[in-house]
Formats: C-alpha cells, structure tokens, sequence
C-alpha cells in the first residue's frame, strides 16, 4: 500500500475478504476481518509513506498485522480515542477523517495490539477468533 | 469465450467446446446471453402462444415496454395493441409501483437496524447479493417488487368478476431480463409466483409492433379511460429512490459497479447512506438483455413520456400502513444466504487448498487468456486444485512437457 494512493485504497481488504469468503469462513467474522482491515488500509495511505498488511490464517484464529513506514503515533492513547483525527481537511472532504479508525479496528478484533514510533512508523496487530 | 469472460461471478467454463453454467453461482444476469455471439444462451421464457391454454388472458407489461416505441406513442397504444394481439386484459403496474413506494418510505422511516438497507426489485441484484454477499442479505428490504403485486390482486379480483374457476385465468409478464423470468418460474422468495408465465420484451416486441403502428392510425385520446393510470416506474435508474425520497440515498447500477458498491458497504465504507438502490443491469431495466431499443434512446422516451403522459394514481396511506401492518406486501420467505462452499466445509482442508491454488497460480503465466477454459488463471488454479481440471490444460504448461531437450 502507498501513502496517498487514494484510487487504489481498499483493493487489499477487498482481496483479503475474497480469500476468506473463498476459505468459507462465518460471513460476520469475515465482515469484522474486513471492516478493520479496511480501517487499518485507510490510515495507512492517510498518514503513512507505504505499509504492507500481513495475513496468518488457520482453523482457530485470523490475523493480521498491518506495518507502515511512517511519521508514527506520539501519543497512542490519544490516538486511540473516540473522534480524535489528524486528517487534513482534504482527507475530510473525501469522507474519511472521523477519528474513528482505530476505536473501530479495536472494536471488531478479539484482540488488538498497537505499537509505533515516532519517525518509523506504526505496527498494528489484530486477531480474530474463529 | 465472450460468455466465459464476462460472466461476473466466474459461474462459466468452457469444457470440450461448450460453455457450461454453474447453477450455484449463476446470478441470471443475462451478461452471457447478450455476450454470445451464437446465441448459443438459451433462456426458459416462454412465448405468447403458449397462453392459448386460459380462457382468460391478462398480461402485465414491465414499464420498460412502453419506452421501447419512441416518445409520441402514448401507453394506451400499446394497451390498444396487446388486446389486438389476443390479450383479454391488460394492467398496468403503475398502481402497485406508488404503493409499493409509499410502504418503502414508511419501512425506511421506521427500521432502526444496521444500514443501508438495500432495494428488492432487481431479483439478479438479490441472487447476486446471496450469492457473493451473504453478509448483506439481512439489509434488503422485505418488500415484494410491484409485479407480483400487481399479479396478486388480478388473481384475487378476475376469478370472481369472471364468473371463471382460477385455474381459466392466465397471468402473464412481459420481462425485460432473464432474471425476472427465472423470478417468476423458480422464485425463491414464495412457494410460487402469482404468474402463470414469463415472455421476453424482446419476442413479443415483433408481433406486437404491427399492431402498435396500426393502433396508432385510429388512436384518439379521448378514447383513454378516466380510471387509467400511467407511471413509468423504477425501470430506470434513480427512480425509485425519487420515490422513496429518503434523505440519504444513492443509486447504483450495473453489475460491476454494483459489486464495488456492496464491496464497500463490507467495508462498512458507506456510513452514512440510509439506502441503495441497485439494478443489475447498465441504466436499470431499460438496459436489460431482453429489450430491443438502445437503452439512452429509451431512457429519452421514458423522460419524455414522464412528461406528457404520467397519470399518478392516489395512494391511500392508511390502507398501506394497515397493509404494511398485516405483512401483505412482504416477501413470503425472508431472503437468506446462498454461500457457495468453494473447496470443502472444512476449514482446514480449505486452507490447504487455498495455499496449492497459490502454488498452482505462480506456476501460469498470468496473463488469463482463457484457452483453458476458464475465466482467469487464478480460476484455473482453482478448479484444478477442486479437481475439475488438468494442468495440461494450460496450453503453456502443456508446451513446456512436450518439448524435447536439445
């Protein structure tokens, strides 16, 4: 994924939905995949300069690690707050910018770990129960 | 091929010289029919004649008829028309599209669960949806389409005024795609349609005009009753959400973009829009694969004809909110999901397959020429790990086990 590429966010949580919905897993489970995965793509072409979204599927459980190379994340807890954003006002014309990316991925995943430094970049990790 | 490449679900593979269809994953689009260029796609409509067998014979005329004469034909014309061709009856949708609308408004104003709520008359979008988007299945709204009902109450009210037993009294649609015939001769969301058959627009539109143009001569507008109602309906797109005049709608249509926007209602993308509107086809049913006018030139027609000859019937709030309580214009059977199983229910031996497709996959060149039979290689590696095709297959990888080493 690259930063800004705005044309083509979205393509990669689409392929992972197709993967899992082709594996046959529950389709509310694949929805929670998707939405946070998509949420996860977002702030990565938002705020970062590239990122790649990592997959681990088994019977048992989904996850997925998204890694960008980026400004990072001063103050996670922050950031981690409901309506909070950074966004510019070009990214809020285009729709997005709600503050509501991380609460969301955090809301749908089982589990959810956030790394990041400044500079560097963010590492987000997800799991999902199957 | 041109079948097998423009399929949208992938359901067609081309085996031993001919195309077969996936039952399981057809949505009955029609994109195949209008792709081939043998017409080698045959729907099951059936054809005018047939209806020799009722005593009685009323015909429903899809919207999308009228818009296929041009703009200085008025409606009644072609009411005037099918009774020449040996219809005894001819009704008209207009009545059932207005309630049918005015119970979506009310349905959109009072649900309070998960958003948007997606539109039920397009029956390819609702397989499509069951099919390749199990997940959405509980956003479509309830609501039968304004065919049916219009059906429903003939073979309520005709026996009767008849003085004929109900099996006299044939019903029958005239259908501008695959996907309403196949709605109405194996539908899933009631035991049985309130139609006795299905003719395509586009096989009654050669008999039909003759008598069009010949009704045209005599026609004189006084002749047009005082009871007689004309809407054009939800056959192009945007029309019904012009209807329903919900505040945050959006239409769409046409199977691919169609796809992206469900895509993005997965995703949980389009937040803020309270329903969609969704046609398979290009344009809404004016660009189905059974009519016969260009589907620009018709939308024309159909704006002209907004113009010039609309007769709004008056919709009884009352009666609709008192029908909407009695669940009478409600899907007989909720819509539920039709997932395709691709590999195997297991999950484990699904992921197995998973990785040797993606083995399989990095062995082809890519390029989804199609010479195998199927749509793309990933398709390829895909039925080969099911067990559905050879390696051999491949043309390339055939290539390189036969030649001799130097």
């Amino acid at each position: 994924m690259t930063g800004g590429d705005f044309v083509n966010a979205g393509l990669v949580s689409t392929e992972i939905k197709s993967l899992l919905k082709t594996i046959g897993f529950d389709p509310t489970l694949i929805r929670r995949v998707a939405i946070a995965t998509y949420e996860g793509e977002m702030n990565v072409v938002m705020h970062a300069r590239r990122g790649t979204v990592q997959l681990l599927v088994n019977p048992q459980a989904i996850l997925v690690t998204i890694t960008d190379e980026g400004s990072g994340i001063p103050d996670i807890e922050l950031a981690m707050q409901e309506g909070y954003s950074t966004a510019t006002e070009e990214m809020r014309a285009m729709g997005f910018g709600s503050g509501m990316g991380l609460p969301n991925m955090k809301k749908n995943a089982d589990d959810f770990f956030i790394t990041s430094e400044v500079g560097k970049g963010t590492v987000v990790r997800m799991k999902f129960i199957v | 091929m041109a079948c097998m490449r423009r399929c949208p679900t992938q359901a067609i593979r081309v085996r031993h010289g001919r195309a077969q269809i996936s039952e399981e994953l057809c949505v009955d689009c029609g994109l195949c029919l209008s792709a081939c260029p043998e017409g080698a796609v045959v729907p099951m409509a059936d054809q005018v004649t047939e209806m020799s067998r009722f005593a009685y014979k009323a015909v429903v005329p899809s919207p999308v008829l009228y818009a296929q004469f041009g703009p200085d034909i008025h409606p009644y014309i072609v009411h005037l028309a099918l009774r020449e061709l040996g219809f005894d009856e001819v009704a008209d949708v207009s009545a059932s599209t207005a309630a049918l609308a005015a119970a979506l408004a009310k349905y959109l104003e009072t649900y309070q669960g998960r958003r948007p709520l997606i539109s039920s008359h397009c029956p390819s979008t609702l397989r499509l949806i069951q099919v390749k988007y199990p997940d959405l299945v509980e956003l479509i709204v309830p609501l039968d389409v304004p065919r049916e009902v219009t059906a429903r109450e003939l073979r309520r009210s005709l026996p009767a005024k008849l003085g004929l037993a109900p099996e006299q009294v044939g019903i029958i649609y005239l259908a501008p795609c695959p996907a309403k015939i196949v709605s109405i001769k194996q539908p899933a969301e009631k035991e049985k349609s309130y139609f006795d058959g299905a003719v395509a627009i586009r096989d009654v539109y050669p008999v039909l005009l003759p008598h069009v143009v010949a009704a045209k001569r005599r026609f004189a507008e006084s002749q047009v009753p005082g009871d007689y109602t004309f809407d054009p309906g939800w056959a192009t797109t945007g029309a019904l959400t012009r209807f329903a005049s919900s505040a945050n709608w959006l239409a769409v249509a046409g199977i691919d973009q169609v796809m992206r926007i469900f895509d993005d209602i997965e995703n949980s993308k389009l937040r803020n829009v309270d329903f969609v509107e969704a046609m398979a086809c290009m344009m809404g049913c004016i660009g189905g694969p059974f009519v016969v006018e260009n589907p620009y030139v018709a939308r024309a027609t159909i704006e002209r004809q907004r113009e010039r000859y609309v007769r709004q019937c008056d919709v009884d709030f009352a009666e609709i909110e008192r029908r909407l309580r009695q669940r009478y214009y409600f899907f007989e059977h909720p819509i539920l999901p039709r997932p395709t199983r691709y590999f195997d229910t297991d999950i484990e031996t699904s992921i197995k397959r998973i990785k040797e497709r993606e083995r399989v996959y990095q062995k082809l060149r890519q390029i989804d020429c199609g010479c195998c039979g199927a749509p793309t290689c990933l398709a390829f590696a895909e039925d080969f790990v099911r067990g559905e095709a050879e390696l051999t297959d491949c043309i390339f990888l055939r290539q390189q086990e036969t030649r001799v080493p130097s």
